[in-house]
């Protein structure tokens, strides 16, 4: 028992105010869990890479899907018959910091290049693993979408770029995953790091060396951006605003559908059920493309076919026209089409070439590029690529 | 054996340190509120020389009203210098037993009227009788308020404003249903948002403007001393109106709310006190006989028919449908509510039991908009020594609500008859719906369903004269759960075969709440008050939902039915603790000086900055105590002056840069960048400054409160944008900002007749506030809220309106253009308030009130005008077409392209407004018609709410917020327009 009473009540209440400190001042009170992220340090194991291949190849495959969506309303692929403004501007071919997918692409194209540099701190082995080879294709294609698509490129918060500068960058990856997953014995990967090169060497004017790498990749080889219902983020785009029973947004373009050639073409599925049919603007024409029908279709990055038009494309800038034409007619014949029977002249091949890659290549990103390209009147009084967001102009002294 | 003073400290601060231990560990909230416990049970422990012990008699009497010469019930009385003190019962009677004989002066304290003192000479063992005769003034510096000061002070010492409503007399009088009624248009710079007139949608309250660009603008919320829940978190997602958990306060429990408005006031609560603090005190027990209360009210509601699709009747669909007028969606909704309650007590132990039900039907329309809440109150107090009292307060309330998809949501239903092209009007789709018809927008059900429970201990402790303490343990648990649920066979977008989410929150926040006071005189003109105390809030909040789309077949409506299930959780502590020393002099019971300093930890604080300060000082001067003032024609007169900082913490984790867990490649596990991070990360500081005044005239009939406040917020968070290029594409949180604010405050209270035929009172109140962003350092200029058109720009209002550029008409192309910088328009929140009351009383029997309130200088923009005409529909276009065709015409093509240039911006007009906001008439039952009933009182009453809106505003109201409590954006976008209310009710006492 303490007895209080020889204690002078100042003394009492000095006692009590001790404690505040006491308990203002104790390490921990103030330290709480975070059960639902990880922190940055965490990652910087070989625990993490796994983690972090996956995670480049989602946030890649996020920012293919909506590249491919804008890239089709800027393109003559699809047609805004809904509410949004910023898609409506964008299909009007009024570009601006509102339009585009540049945010995900450029986030992809860090995290792929981020976990090459963290796996090369954290793995001895790194330029032999399947892993590294996996995050390389990743930035490459990530570049690839940004070099097709933006005008003017910043990496990493510097300057922004030309397309040219970062189609160089996209060949660089692709050529340092094709060392990577040759030492690491993955096949599929090297084919995957071969038709990337291929592209961006067509990019580039680099018509032998893309013809050289094109010429690698066997029929059937395919390499998707996979996509679930789940999470969200992860869906396919198109069905949620292009297929009818879910929501009349965006419409194939008039020029897909008015277009006979289209009309005949498997490789461009849509179904037109007439003028009254309309967009939830209650008063475009609504036209669905039957490509995607569920969030969780998956959709092609590359493919065997776009390497055949890639060596058709780079044989006709070599002259070798006979080539170019059986080239074309392989990928007709797998599509279930006659052969080409135009003539065969240079110019004829290009433009039945720039065809075969708009219906090979529906809705896949490529389209505005392609217009670009070959010069497709369309685009005349349009904006024919995007420009970086406002975030990065507003946090990137660089671009400013 | 006898422990020596030291032993005793050492003991005390060991028996702390062993309860605190564990707590270092682990930091969990049980252990926290455990630990506060114990130490201050040690303290309790300690016994105390009982300086009491002398011989006692005993006081009563009755108070009443000196112009009605009613009883007074309520009152306090108690016997000046000691802590000896009760109520008066509903009879106005009152006992004061344990009196120490001898000379005491007994005084007596009640809101509404003026103070009253007599000395009493009590005889040992003896019965002394004291009658009171108290009259009615419009000023009281004598009330008794506790927040905001380190220990409950009367107002004369107060050097700061602080707003009290009298949430008895207003739900007595008012037309008042929730708890935002109840504040509403009550306290100058207390600003009630209301959002709509879909039942169950809150508004928000915003007190001096907005002093934060990113963080909560709701001010703190306690009830009986404890922290509770007033967010909008959860609720499932209807596109717009969102409830808030203020839906849960219980007008009809409450007895006085007290409002914090500004950082000089607010700086005891630390760091999450910057946009105001509100305290609630509920109704306690009186000494006396049980008195049971019971009140019964019906009523109806019914949203004014202005939704914009008055034209639509004029045009038929392709096959020769006429399509329908919106306004013929709505309908007249049911109210009804119940309440019964039990207040009595024997000596010092008394008790206030309640339960009430409500049941509300919205008018659109009401099977998928209705509100049902139950609740149950129980309050105790008692002395169980002379030195210590105990008070419990609980309170239960379940919430089961309805709510349509609203507001932005092609799912809504008013929205889709709103949206609607009528010339495309079929069989099934009347309003010639876009997206969705009605019919299957009603399908669609979102739930509720809420639990909560909040409870509080406190107990002080008074040893002596010179020293007091009081801690207050409470907790306050939210139990939420959210459904949404899409049939099987949904004939409308995106879950053809039916979806259910059901999400789960669960929230515990405890309080624990130590203060100790120590009062004496320092010599014969000066005394001192030092308080001191810690505070902690342990607040723990949890989310489990799951999803299930594609049922495979109808009468499913679990989610565990989809095919496709996900589910997501979500877990966050915070902690905000500190300790606070607060020392007040006074000089001759009429000038005092306080100073204080508050001294807090955040667990959102970034890990280089742990804890903040904050000082506050105030002077409060009653001049009119002095022999030169005029105390004939002016007998009340406080001069004021505070200073005072305040803080806003950030939301937890938005200092650790941290990646997040996702699921890529149909279920692999994977990691993306989540939030960037920063380590130097701390609360926003607001500091203010404010000088004012409270005088009573004219025999103290005329009351006059004025204050003037000018706030400045410095490292207000703002989100500085991260370049996507470096990975991390959202924003980093940094403490850059400046807002400044500034304004005054008038309160007006005139009791123009207080006789005893004929009581009249007028109320006014006005306000001005103005806001200005003075600094948004790297984040630049940004917009606010989807649709609202509003912006942070420096050197402008928070959130002003702005257009997007100068307009210009090529009459050739007949096309618009935008050219140049975007434009000012002004405000989104009113700049100037105010707001008017009248409560007459004839013969006591018969009381007339009626309440307006104004607002001016800010603008609205009606979005839902924009998205039709964007739609070539809605009445602003049909005016222009050919009916009932719908054929278009230039004059319908111009404005549309005309809203297609401006966007949100097309519509934004000025959205003044006066409103009779209420008005009822009661009738006090004469007592000899109650003599064949066993009742003691009765009254009717008949009330109205919203009844009336003058305003230039041409949208549904100027009042509506499409964002619900979520966020105010100040515009509308097929938002529903406030309801009006009548209610008939029936008082009764027996």
């Amino acid at each position: 028992m303490i007895d209080a009473t020889r204690c002078p009540l100042k003394l009492r209440v000095a006692a009590t105010f001790l404690l505040i400190p006491l308990l203002a001042g104790c390490e921990g009170l103030l330290d709480v869990e975070n059960p639902g992220s990880i922190l940055e340090d965490d990652l910087d194991n070989e625990e993490g890479v796994a983690a972090l291949t996956a995670g480049a190849a989602g946030d890649f495959n996020e920012a293919f899907t909506a590249t491919a969506f804008w890239t089709s309303l800027l393109s003559d692929e699809t047609l805004h018959t809904g509410t949004a403004p910023a898609w409506r501007n964008t299909s009007l071919g009024e570009v601006s910091v509102e339009s585009g997918s540049y945010n995900d692409v450029s986030s992809a194209r860090w995290v792929a290049d981020d976990a090459i540099r963290r796996f090369r701190e954290i793995m001895e082995d790194a330029d032999s693993r399947a892993e590294t080879a996996t995050v390389s294709i990743y930035a490459g294609f990530s570049l690839l979408l940004l070099a097709d698509n933006f005008c003017a490129i910043p990496l990493d918060g510097g300057e922004a770029r030309t397309p040219a500068a970062i189609y160089e960058e996209a060949e660089e990856r692709f050529t340092q995953a094709l060392d990577i997953a040759t030492a690491a014995g993955e096949g599929e990967l090297v084919l995957r790091a071969y038709a990337g090169r291929a592209r961006a060497r067509l990019m580039l004017g680099n018509h032998a060396g893309a013809r050289s790498d094109a010429q690698q990749i066997p029929e059937g080889f395919v390499f998707e951006s996979v996509h679930s219902e789940t999470p969200n983020d992860q869906n396919n785009m198109f069905p949620s605003q292009s297929v009818a029973d879910i929501r009349r947004e965006v419409s194939v373009h008039p020029r897909v559908y008015e277009d006979p050639r289209f009309q005949d073409d498997p490789r461009v599925p849509f179904i037109n059920r007439g003028e009254d049919f309309v967009g939830v603007d209650g008063n475009s024409q609504f036209v669905e493309q039957r490509k995607y029908l569920e969030r969780s279709d998956d959709m092609q990055v590359s493919s065997w076919e776009e390497m055949r038009l890639i060596e058709a494309e780079a044989a006709v800038n070599l002259g070798d026209l006979g080539a170019a034409r059986a080239l074309i007619d392989r990928v007709r014949e797998d599509a279930g089409l006659p052969p080409y029977a135009g003539p065969e002249t240079e110019a004829a091949l290009m433009e039945q070439i720039a065809y075969e890659r708009a219906a090979e290549l529906f809705l896949e990103a490529q389209r505005l590029n392609d217009m670009r390209r070959f010069d497709d009147p369309f685009l005349e009084g349009r904006g024919t690529c995007f420009d970086i967001s406002q975030e990065e102009k507003d946090a990137n002294p660089n671009v400013g | 054996m006898e422990a020596s003073c030291q032993d005793v400290i050492e003991r005390v601060l060991r028996r702390g340190w062993r309860a605190l231990r564990p707590l270092v560990r682990r930091g969990s909230l049980a252990v926290v509120g455990a630990a506060l416990a114990s130490a201050a049970a040690a303290l309790l422990l300690i016994p105390s020389p009982d300086l009491k012990a002398q011989a006692t008699g005993t006081i009563q009497g009755t108070v009443t009203d000196g112009a009605t010469m009613r009883p007074v019930s309520g009152a306090q009385v108690f016997v000046a210098d000691t802590d000896l003190g009760t109520l008066t019962g509903e009879d106005g009677r009152y006992v004061l037993d344990g009196v120490p004989a001898g000379s005491v002066v007994v005084r007596i304290r009640m809101m509404g009227y003026s103070g009253a003192r007599e000395e009493v000479v009590v005889q040992a063992g003896g019965t002394t009788n004291v009658d009171f005769t108290l009259s009615q003034s419009a000023i009281n510096l004598d009330e008794i308020v506790v927040t905001g000061r380190g220990v409950g002070t009367e107002r004369r010492s107060l050097g700061n404003s602080l707003g009290s409503i009298d949430a008895d007399e207003v739900v007595r009088t008012g037309a008042v249903t929730d708890f935002q009624d109840l504040v509403q248009a009550r306290s100058p710079g207390v600003q009630v948002l209301p959002s709509s007139g879909t039942v169950g949608a809150s508004g928000v309250i915003r007190v001096r403007g907005i002093s934060t660009l990113s963080q909560n603008e709701m001010p703190l919320v306690y009830v009986d001393g404890v922290r509770v829940d007033v967010s909008s978190e959860g609720g499932p997602n209807v596109s717009g109106q969102s409830p808030s958990r203020m839906m849960d306060l219980i007008p009809s429990d409450i007895e006085r709310v007290e409002i914090i408005r500004g950082a000089a006031a607010a700086t005891l609560y630390g760091s999450e006190a910057s946009s105001g603090v509100i305290q609630i005190f509920t109704k306690s027990g009186r000494a006396g006989e049980p008195r049971w209360s019971l009140q019964v009210e019906q009523g109806l509601e019914r949203v004014p028919a202005n939704f914009p699709g008055k034209l639509y009747d004029n045009f038929v669909g392709p096959t020769g449908v006429r399509a329908r007028d919106t306004n013929e969606l709505i309908e007249t909704g049911h109210q009804q509510s119940y309440s019964l309650s039990l207040r009595g007590g024997e000596g010092s132990l008394t008790y206030y039991l309640s339960g009430s039900y409500r049941d509300e039907e919205g008018s659109v329309v009401p099977v998928a908009n209705y509100l049902k809440q139950g609740s149950a109150r129980m309050n105790l107090s008692a002395d169980p020594y002379e030195s210590l009292s105990l008070r419990v307060n609980m309170g239960y309330v379940n919430t089961s609500l309805r709510l349509p998809n609203n507001d932005n949501s092609v799912f809504g239903v008013s929205g889709n008859a709103t949206a609607g092209v009528p010339y495309q009007a079929t069989e099934e789709r009347r309003w010639g719906e876009n997206f969705l018809p009605v019919s299957e927008a009603l399908r669609i059900e979102n739930m509720q369903d809420v639990e909560r429970f909040t409870g509080g201990i406190t107990v002080e402790h008074d040893p002596s004269d010179l020293f007091r303490q009081h801690l207050t343990v409470g907790l306050d648990v939210v139990s939420q759960e959210d459904t949404e649920f899409f049939p099987y066979g949904f004939e409308g977008p995106f879950y053809p075969t039916g979806r259910k989410e059901n999400s789960r929150r669960s929230r515990n926040e405890a309080t624990v709440d130590y203060r100790a006071v120590v009062s004496n005189e320092l010599s014969d003109r000066i005394s001192s008050s030092f308080a001191a105390g810690l505070q902690g809030v342990f607040t723990n909040t949890s989310t489990a939902s799951v999803e299930g789309r594609d049922f495979p077949g109808p009468g499913l409506s679990l989610a565990s039915a989809g095919a496709v299930i996900t589910g997501d959780e979500t877990r966050v502590e915070e902690v905000n603790a500190g300790f606070f020393l607060e020392e007040t002099l006074g000089l001759d019971d009429r000038l005092f000086l306080t100073g204080a300093l508050r001294v807090d930890g955040n667990s959102a604080f970034g890990n280089n900055f742990r804890h903040q300060t904050y000082p506050k000082a105030s002077l409060a001067y009653n001049i009119s105590d002095e022999e030169f003032w005029p105390s004939s024609f002016w007998p009340t007169m406080k001069l004021r002056l505070a200073y005072g900082t305040s803080g806003l913490a950030p939301a937890q984790f938005a200092a650790d840069r941290t990646w997040e867990p996702i699921s890529v490649l149909g279920g692999v596990p994977a990691v993306t960048p989540e939030n960037l991070g920063n380590p130097d990360l701390t609360a926003e500081r607001s500091r203010e400054i404010e000088a004012g005044f409270d005088a009573g005239l004219l025999d103290s009939r005329l009351g006059l409160v004025f204050t003037y406040y000018r706030q400045k917020t410095t490292d207000a968070l703002l989100g500085v944008p991260s370049p996507p290029s470096l990975g991390f594409t959202g924003s980093q949180l940094t403490n850059i900002g400046e807002v400044r604010n500034s304004g005054f405050e008038l309160e007006v209270n005139n009791l123009w007749l207080s006789g005893e035929n004929v009581e009249w009172r007028s109320d006014l109140g006005l306000s001005v506030q103005e806001t200005e962003i003075a600094d948004l350092g790297e984040a630049g200029a940004f917009e606010h809220g989807f649709g609202s058109s509003a912006r942070a720009v420096e050197g402008f209002p928070v959130y002003g309106k702005w257009l997007p550029g100068e307009l210009e008409w090529d009459s050739q192309e007949r096309t618009h253009s935008l050219s140049g910088d975007p434009i000012y328009v002004g405000p989104s929140m009113p700049t100037h308030r105010g707001s008017l009351s009248n409560t007459l009383t004839l013969f006591g029997r018969v009381t007339i009130f009626g309440l307006a309130d104004w607002a001016t200088g800010h603008y609205v923009a009606n979005v839902t005008r924009q998205f039709q005409t964007q739609g070539r529909t809605g009445d602003a276009y049909l005016r222009l077409v050919e009916a009932p065709s719908g054929d278009r015409t230039p004059a319908g093509d111009s404005l549309v392209n005309y809203v297609n240039t401006m966007g949100n911006a097309s519509f934004i007009s000025e959205g003044d407004f006066l409103k009779l906001r209420e008005l009822s008439l009661s009738y006090d039952v004469p007592a000899p018609w109650l003599r064949s009933l066993p009742l003691e009182s009765m009254s009717l009453q008949v009330s109205g709410r919203n009844l009336l809106t003058a305003t230039g505003y041409d949208g549904v109201d100027p009042e509506v917020n499409w964002s619900g409590a979520d966020e105010f954006v100040g515009a509308e976008f097929y938002t529903v327009p406030p309801a009006r209310r009548f209610s008939l009710s029936i008082r009764t006492t027996f």
